[in-house]
């Protein structure tokens, strides 16, 4: 059980832990102890008693986090701008992979996704800072590794259904790309030219309807345009942080690699 | 004007809960570590209040901040093992706590009684 509480222990903010994580795993090990001559049922109990006040003190710890400390842990952000860069990179793909996962099947951005959070994750790091807010990083990790893929997955499969309900043919262009919708009775013939995703969905009539999604070669590509936004708003970020930062004390400054 | 100063502390204060005034009562008897203050708080309440080690250590940070309990300096303790000790603050909230409790016990009994006569 030490070391499940252990494992919980590390839920708790840094500045908790660090004030009281060797301690309270003391206390814990001498309740253990304790509950050792006890039966197998006051036991479970004991234990469940413990996770439950570690679980509520987590909760309760977490959100004592006032706004000054949240602005303090902001402050820390550094990080070399080729790995702001490569962050922003990562995290747009993702998000355009996402995209595309409406009109292809899933498998495909898992295929890049799986070598994305990891990049993802080591500039995040670095840009927070080693070690701070894992559970932050964790949880945004599942959200772009599980998460994403397979709540889109679901709404694709949902938005097939109702593909399937109404059979019109559609299409509709936005800035980089366009999406067609088709009855055929074989399989789509691809146009030439831009990014192409298809996916063909067969009905109980012997007639198939196919979904493809083209990128525009040339309408603007809204994929370097992500990038490009990300980066505009993390220069006022840290422009306006530098300009808030009190006098005397040297401004968060990007350190060159 | 002593009388006033403190009964506008006591509007001022917010009533501690039952655990912090339990952990405050352990602690005004001499300074303990916190296992010692888990037993002697299940001790005091007769077995009602079994604090957790999560909801204990949460409290005495929240202590610890507001200067009710501090840190026994020089202790040879261990890091794992610190002792804490009522503060100047701690005892002049837990005196107020305590007198108010009284003040509530003795209406209380007024009014018992004069139920009882009736």
């Amino acid at each position: 059980m030490i070391s499940f509480y252990r494992f919980l222990m590390r839920l708790y903010p840094q500045e908790f832990r660090a004030q009281f994580q060797s301690e309270m795993l003391h206390v814990l090990a001498a309740n253990e102890a304790d509950a050792q001559h006890q039966g197998f049922v006051d036991r479970c109990l004991a234990a469940i008693h413990e996770t439950a006040g570690l679980l509520l003190g987590i909760l309760r710890e977490r959100r004592s986090i006032t706004p000054a400390r949240r602005e303090s842990r902001i402050s820390s952000l550094r990080a070399p701008m080729a790995v702001l860069a490569l962050y922003i990179l990562c995290t747009s793909t993702m998000v355009d992979l996402g995209i595309h996962a409406l009109f292809s099947p899933v498998s495909y951005t898992l295929i890049p996704g799986g070598i994305l959070p990891g990049l993802w994750i080591v500039s995040s790091q670095r840009i927070l800072g080693a070690g701070r807010n894992r559970l932050g990083l964790f949880a945004l990790t599942l959200f772009f590794w599980l998460g994403l893929p397979f709540g889109l997955r679901i709404s694709e499969k949902h938005y097939q259904a109702r593909l399937r309900e109404n059979p019109v043919e559609f299409s509709f262009r936005y800035p980089g790309g366009e999406v067609q919708a088709k009855m055929v009775n074989s399989a789509f013939g691809r146009p030439q030219g831009g990014w192409i995703a298809s996916e063909t969905i067969s009905l109980a009539d012997g007639r198939s309807l196919s979904l493809s999604m083209r990128s525009d070669n040339n309408a603007p590509p809204y994929r370097i345009l992500i990038p490009a936004f990300l980066m505009g708003l993390c220069f006022l970020w840290r422009r306006r942080h530098a300009s808030l930062a009190p006098a005397g004390q040297p401004s968060p400054t990007v350190h060159s690699s | 004007m002593r009388h006033v100063d403190q009964r506008h502390i006591e509007a001022q204060a917010p009533s501690p809960s039952e655990s912090t005034l339990l952990i405050l009562v352990s602690l005004a008897a001499e300074p303990r570590h916190g296992y010692a203050i888990l037993k002697d708080v299940e001790q005091l309440s007769e077995g009602r209040v079994v604090l957790s080690t999560g909801t204990l250590y949460g409290a005495l940070k929240r202590l610890l901040s507001d200067k009710w309990i501090e840190e026994v300096a020089g202790a040879a303790a261990a890091r794992d093992r610190r002792t804490y000790r009522l503060a100047e603050a701690g005892h002049t909230v837990l005196v107020h706590e305590i007198n108010r409790m009284k003040r509530y016990a003795r209406v209380a009994s007024s009014r018992l009684a004069a139920e009882v006569r009736a």
